[in-house]
């Protein structure tokens, strides 16, 4: 167990106990990827998730007595993720909505006008075009126009399959509400990206 | 179209991509996708941003941000005052210290590294001396033998000859329609391709996957009559050769987060 509402004997104040803070290492490893995925979620960015996740991690090390045995660690974490990553969210959130919206219609011009489409334009020699972009790079430059917590469901429930009561306990939402983030935030890709194929239509089996 | 719907449409896409649709449920998802060109088109684009979504956002390696917080929380850091630890600021012997175990993990890496290298030189495929030739040249010689890989690849083998030859280990996820052969080496995008031979509809299809930074660029000659797509995924290049209109085997391809079940790690 990590904490059990005692404070630890043996450490100096405001520092874990060696036993605490290893077993605090082996719960944290084993819900790593889960607690990264909230803050690259909420926050955008994968090296600025990574950061996050050590903040918290400080934070969480400093108030070890405070979790409580038998409850949910990775939720209790997931909490502390969360308001960091809301943290350093806020900080940037009027620039980057504003450079984000921008960002998105630009390259969804850009990609209209390159008549870029999923099959790769060859040149006459047969080779790629220096310009070629990617699928995947579009579906993350589209998934930057999404607000925090939406995108952060989306990236919990395709990326690591929870189940949405579990996303609604790390988010501190309704899992209704968790769900409708999933499902409008896919539509939403789905069309923004169907608005990048040529001439803004859908995909090809649409024109059969 | 409601919400409502939307999000029924929603979940069915979803259990279907997830294999979780059964019995007649599956049975008139199918019917429903067979006579729906729209619907078909949704469920391509769902499974390429799903794929595109676990590749772009597949988890590193966090065991160093455990470390770097526990390394600020001895030295008394409080939260705001810490970023990545930055390595000016240690006193001397501390940095002689980590400066002394990183040389030391280096040389056990490297050391470690050659071992490894001496004792995978009996084991598994061979790297044999590969003609260069086009990825179209390729596809034409595979035709000849009904797209026969050189092995057969359950997942776990899948896993590690992607990890071994091109140092980023890939899955193949399934779907209806589709049926991986097995692997097969050659010199097409460099001396270490990885392809990927499949079945989609009966018709052969070819992947071609390497290290991005140092894959020459892909050629297919332009009367071939195959269609050539490409996708990024990670380090790696990946280019699907099909004569299909669309790419069938490019986006089941993933990063997976660990060995899969039952390979023993």
């Amino acid at each position: 167990m990590v904490g059990n509402g005692n404070s630890q004997s043996g450490a100096p104040a405001g520092r874990p106990s060696s036993s605490a803070a290893a077993d605090f290492a082996a719960r944290f490893q084993a819900s790593a990827r889960v607690l990264w995925l909230i803050a690259v979620g909420i926050v955008g960015d994968r090296a600025r998730a990574e950061d996050v996740v050590q903040e918290a991690a400080i934070v969480a090390l400093g108030k070890l007595e405070q979790f409580q045995a038998g409850t949910n660690f990775t939720a209790w974490m997931g909490q502390i993720v969360r308001f960091v990553a809301l943290n350093h969210a806020r900080k940037e959130q009027k620039a980057s909505l504003v450079h984000d919206r921008e960002a998105l219609e630009q390259s969804i011009r850009s990609d209209r006008s390159n008549g870029q489409s999923g099959e790769l334009r060859l040149t006459r020699r047969g080779e790629l075009p220096p310009d070629q972009e990617w699928f995947d790079d579009r579906v993350v430059r589209a998934l930057k126009a999404v607000a925090e917590i939406p995108r952060a469901c989306l990236l919990l429930r395709t990326v690591e399959g929870l189940e949405y009561s579990e996303i609604a306990r790390l988010l501190g939402i309704p899992e209704g509400t968790a769900m409708s983030h999933v499902h409008r935030t896919r539509r939403m890709l789905r069309e923004r990206l169907a608005a990048m194929q040529p001439g803004g239509g859908r995909a090809k089996d649409t024109q059969e | 179209m409601t919400p409502q719907r939307e999000q029924d449409l929603d979940g069915l896409l979803e259990a279907y991509l997830a294999g979780r649709l059964t019995g007649p449920e599956l049975t008139a998802f199918e019917r429903r996708l067979a006579g729906e060109p729209a619907l078909r088109a949704e469920l391509e684009a769902q499974r390429r941003i799903d794929a595109a979504l676990r590749g772009a956002f597949a988890a590193p390696e966090l065991s160093g941000v455990l470390a770097r917080a526990q390394v600020a929380v001895a030295a008394g850091r409080t939260p705001a005052s810490v970023g990545r630890v930055p390595f000016g600021r240690r006193p001397l012997v501390h940095r002689l210290l980590i400066e002394a175990g990183v040389a030391a993990v280096i040389g056990l890496l490297i050391g470690g590294g050659y071992l490894f290298w001496q004792s995978r030189q009996g084991d598994g495929p061979r790297r044999p001396a590969l003609v260069e030739q086009s990825l179209g040249d390729f596809y034409a010689a595979r035709a000849q033998v009904d797209f026969a890989p050189d092995w057969e690849c359950p997942p776990d083998r899948f896993y590690r000859t992607f990890d071994y030859r091109l140092g980023q280990p890939l899955l193949m996820a399934s779907a209806p329609g589709v049926t991986m052969k097995g692997l097969a080496y050659s010199n097409t995008l460099s001396p270490h391709t990885v392809n990927v031979l499949a079945k989609v509809d009966g018709q052969g299809v070819i992947v071609y996957a390497d290290l991005a930074e140092t894959a020459r660029p892909a050629r297919v000659c332009e009367n071939s009559g195959l269609r050539l797509f490409q996708r990024r995924l990670g380090p790696l290049i990946l280019y699907e050769l099909t004569p299909l209109d669309a790419p069938r085997v490019l986006d089941l391809l993933y990063i997976p987060s660990g060995p899969p079940a039952g390979s023993g790690g």
